[in-house]
C-alpha cells in the first residue's frame, strides 16, 4: 500500500478528487475490488457485488450525486434488493430480499456504490464475528498477510466485524453495522475505526432483520469522525416505513475542524471500572479524562449504580425478544425448509438445521422466561431493571445543578481489553464472550442514548485501544463534537497494512 | 464465590469483582484538579454472593421438553439443553437481587415520544410474485405446508 493510499483517505478529500476528476469513479471501484481481493483471507465479506453490475451503475451515474459512487459495505443483516441477505445463517443462506432497507436505499440513492455484504455472528448474536456460516472474520491488526497462520490472529469483534474490517483495510470508505448491545462499537474498537450507535429512533430500522426490536439501531463505521457525521446526516430522520423513527428531533450535525470542549461537562461513570479491565484501558481512560479537563471541560465523577446489571437485564430481554422474532422462521415462506411429515415437525427440523447452537439456546431460554409462570419473575423484572438503568443515565444528563447531573457527555471504556487472540477466544462459549465484552456498551442500548467508539492509541501489543462517549437522546451533535475533539487529541493513526 | 459450570462461564465474571476500595477516592476528594483523578483505580462493582440468590432452578426433563416444544427447536442431547437452560436461568437470577419496588417496566425508550403511523393508503401492490419468490414450496399463489394440527410431541410419536 502506498503512503498516499486513496482508499484510506477521508470522504471529503475523495469526493473533492472525484469532483475535480483527479480520479474517476470507475478507477476508484477498480481499486476497491483489488483491495477486497487482497484482503480476502480476512473473510470480511459474505458476498461481493459483481464488478460488472457496479461498473454499469457508475457509468450510468451522472456524478451530480452526493456520494459520487463512493464504495461502501453493509452488514449482511440489512435487506438488499436482489442481493442475498444471509444473516450468516443457514436459515437464510438462499434468501434474496425483494426490497432494500431504508438506510441502504438512502445510501444508494445518494450515489454510494454497495460493494458487498459483510460478515457477522449468526443473526448478530455474538461479540466476535466468529459464529458465522462462512467462518470467522480476522482482524487486520498484527495479521501476517504474507504467511497467514490459520490459528494465530486477533478477532475482529462483533457482531459487525466484517464491516469494521472492510473499513479498517480500505475495502470500503464506510459501512453499516447494527448495534443491539454494542455490535458496532465493539468491533470498531478492536479494529481501530470509529463506530457510532445513534439514538434509538433516529435511523430507520426498516429492512434491518430484527434481533431485539426495542434496542436494535443501524450504526455507522468509518475511519474518522467527520466521515461518520457525513453519513449520519444522509441516514438520519423519520421514515414512514418505521413508526419508531421520531419526527422533528433529529438535526443535521455540523462539526468544526477543531472543536472546543470548554462548555462541556464530561462525566466519568465510576461503575465503568468493573472487574478484569485491562490496566492499559484504564490508563487510556485517565489520559482522556485529563485531556478533556486540560482543555477546559469540567470533568466530574458520576454514578450509574445499575450498570453491572445491564448485562443480565440484556440477557433476559434479548432472549425474550429473540424467541419472538425468530418465530417467523418456519421454513414456509422463506428461509431453510426441511422435510417433515407434519407442519410443526417440519418447522422444528428446519429450525434445528437452520440455526446454530447459540441462536437455539437464546430461543429456548427466551421461551422459558416468557412462560406464564416466569413472565413476571424474569421478563417483567428485567424490564423494571431496564428502567432503573435508563433512569440512572437520564439523571446524569438532566440539566439540573445537583450532584450527579448536568453532564453533557460520558467518557468511558468500550470494553475490557484490546482484541483477544482467536485461539483464546474460541475456547469460550458465545454467551460468556457476550458477558465479558458487552458490559460497557449495553447500557446505551437499554436507555436508547447515542454512543460512539473512538480509537485513541495503541496498546503494547500494537492493537487499537478505543474509548466510548455517550450523550443524551438525539444529542448526536454534542456527542460527535466531543468525539472529534478526542480524535484530534489522540495519537492514533491508521496503519499501512502489508497486503 | 459462586461455583460456575465449566462450559458456561456466565456467572464467574460478575462474582469475581473486587470490592470497591475507597482509599484513593477519599484522598482525592479535595483536590479534583485533573480528570484522571476521577477514574477509579479499582472495580466499583458490588459483589453478589451465592447466598444473595434464590436456590438454583433444577428443571425436569419434561419441563425442558415442554420449552423445546414451544420453541420448536431441539438439541440432540436433552441433558445438554437442560444444562444450558439452567445456566441461563441462574444468570437471570441476579436480577432478583435488585430492588424494583414501585418501578414500572420499561417497554420502549420512546414512551414519551409521539410516534406516527403512515397514512392508510395503498402504495404498492401486486406483489404476490415477490412474496412467493423465497418460498421453497408453492402451488399457484399458495405456500404449501405439510398436514397441520398435529403437535410436535405427538408427531414424534407417530414418526417413531
Amino acid at each position: 500500500m502506498s503512503s498516499t493510499d486513496i482508499l484510506m483517505k477521508p470522504l471529503v478529500s475523495v469526493l473533492q478528487m472525484l469532483r475535480n476528476r483527479v480520479i474517476s469513479t470507475e478507477e476508484l471501484l477498480h481499486r476497491t475490488y483489488t483491495r477486497i481481493n487482497e484482503t480476502k483471507s480476512l473473510n470480511a465479506f459474505v458476498s461481493v457485488v459483481e464488478k460488472n453490475d457496479n461498473l454499469e451503475f457508475c457509468i450510468k451515474d451522472d456524478r451530480s450525486s452526493i456520494l459520487k459512487g463512493i464504495p461502501f459495505a453493509v452488514k449482511d443483516n440489512f435487506s438488499t434488493r436482489n442481493i442475498s441477505t444471509t444473516c450468516a445463517s443457514n436459515m437464510l443462506r438462499n434468501y434474496v430480499p425483494t426490497y432494500s432497507a431504508t438506510v441502504v436505499k438512502k445510501l444508494t440513492d445518494a450515489g454510494g456504490t454497495l460493494m458487498g455484504k459483510t460478515n457477522l455472528d449468526e443473526f448478530a448474536m455474538g461479540v466476535g464475528t466468529v459464529d458465522s456460516i462462512i467462518g470467522p472474520t480476522r482482524n487486520p491488526w498484527q495479521y501476517d498477510f504474507q504467511h497467514p497462520n490459520p490459528d494465530d490472529w486477533y478477532i475482529a469483534g462483533g457482531s459487525s466485524g466484517g464491516s469494521a474490517v472492510a473499513v479498517a483495510t480500505g475495502a470500503s470508505y464506510f459501512a453499516l453495522g447494527s448495534d443491539t448491545g454494542g455490535s458496532v462499537r465493539l468491533p470498531a474498537s478492536f479494529c481501530g475505526v470509529v463506530g457510532l450507535k445513534p439514538t434509538y429512533g433516529s435511523l430507520s430500522r426498516h429492512g434491518l432483520i430484527s434481533l431485539v426490536n426495542s434496542m436494535d439501531v443501524p450504526g455507522i463505521l468509518a475511519r474518522c469522525v467527520d466521515d461518520v457525521v457525513f453519513i449520519y446526516n444522509i441516514l438520519s430522520g423519520n421514515d414512514p416505513r418505521d413508526s419508531t423513527t421520531v419526527q422533528g428531533k433529529v438535526e443535521k450535525v455540523v462539526i468544526e475542524e477543531n472543536p472546543s470542549v470548554k462548555d462541556l461537562v464530561v462525566g466519568i461513570p465510576k461503575q465503568y471500572h468493573g472487574p478484569d479491565v485491562s490496566p492499559e484501558i484504564i490508563d487510556c481512560w485517565k489520559w482522556a479524562a485529563d485531556i478533556f479537563s486540560n482543555n477546559g471541560a469540567k470533568v466530574v465523577e458520576v454514578s450509574l449504580p445499575h450498570t453491572q446489571y445491564s448485562i443480565v437485564c440484556y440477557h433476559v430481554l434479548c432472549c425474550g425478544e429473540v424467541a419472538s422474532n425468530m418465530a417467523r422462521y418456519d421454513g414456509l415462506q422463506y428461509g431453510h425448509r426441511s422435510d417433515g411429515g407434519f407442519t410443526e415437525e417440519m418447522y422444528a427440523k428446519s429450525r434445528n438445521e437452520g440455526f446454530n447452537e447459540s441462536v437455539r439456546g437464546r430461543i429456548t431460554a427466551g421461551n422459558y422466561f416468557l412462560l406464564r409462570r416466569n413472565y413476571r419473575k424474569y421478563y417483567e423484572k428485567a424490564q423494571k431493571v431496564r428502567r432503573l438503568i435508563q433512569t440512572d443515565i437520564k439523571k446524569v444528563f438532566d440539566k439540573g445543578s445537583g450532584k450527579n447531573s448536568g453532564v453533557d457527555v460520558l467518557l468511558a471504556p468500550v470494553t475490557v481489553s484490546t482484541a483477544p487472540q482467536y485461539k483464546t477466544f474460541a475456547q469460550k462459549t458465545n454467551s460468556y464472550r457476550t458477558v465479558e465484552h458487552d458490559i460497557y456498551t449495553q447500557s446505551a442500548n437499554m436507555a436508547g442514548v447515542p454512543a460512539i467508539s473512538v480509537p485513541v492509541r495503541l496498546s503494547q501489543a500494537k492493537l487499537p485501544i478505543s474509548l466510548q462517549l455517550l450523550a443524551s437522546n438525539f444529542n448526536e451533535g454534542t456527542l460527535l463534537r466531543a468525539a472529534k475533539f478526542l480524535e484530534n487529541a489522540s495519537s492514533f493513526q491508521h496503519p499501512k497494512f502489508d497486503f | 464465590m459462586l461455583h460456575h459450570c465449566c462450559r458456561c462461564n456466565w456467572l464467574k465474571i460478575l462474582f469475581r469483582s473486587n470490592f470497591c476500595q475507597r482509599k484513593l477516592s477519599s484522598s482525592h476528594f479535595n483536590c479534583r484538579l485533573f480528570g484522571s483523578d476521577l477514574v477509579p483505580s479499582t472495580s466499583q462493582w458490588i459483589e453478589i454472593k451465592e447466598e444473595d440468590l434464590p436456590s438454583k432452578t433444577i428443571l425436569s426433563l419434561e419441563e425442558v421438553r415442554h420449552v423445546e416444544n414451544l420453541a420448536l427447536v431441539q438439541y440432540e442431547d436433552l441433558n445438554f439443553e437442560k444444562t444450558i437452560l439452567e445456566d441461563a436461568i441462574r444468570f437471570a437470577d441476579i436480577l432478583l437481587t435488585v430492588n424494583t419496588d414501585d418501578v414500572e417496566p420499561l417497554y420502549t425508550v420512546l414512551e414519551d415520544e409521539s410516534l406516527y403511523l403512515r397514512e392508510d393508503i395503498v402504495t404498492e401492490g401486486g406483489s404476490a410474485e415477490n412474496i412467493l419468490k423465497n418460498a421453497q414450496s408453492v402451488m399457484e399463489d399458495y405456500f404449501v405446508a405439510p398436514p397441520g394440527n398435529i403437535a410436535l410431541s405427538d408427531s414424534e410419536h407417530k414418526s417413531n
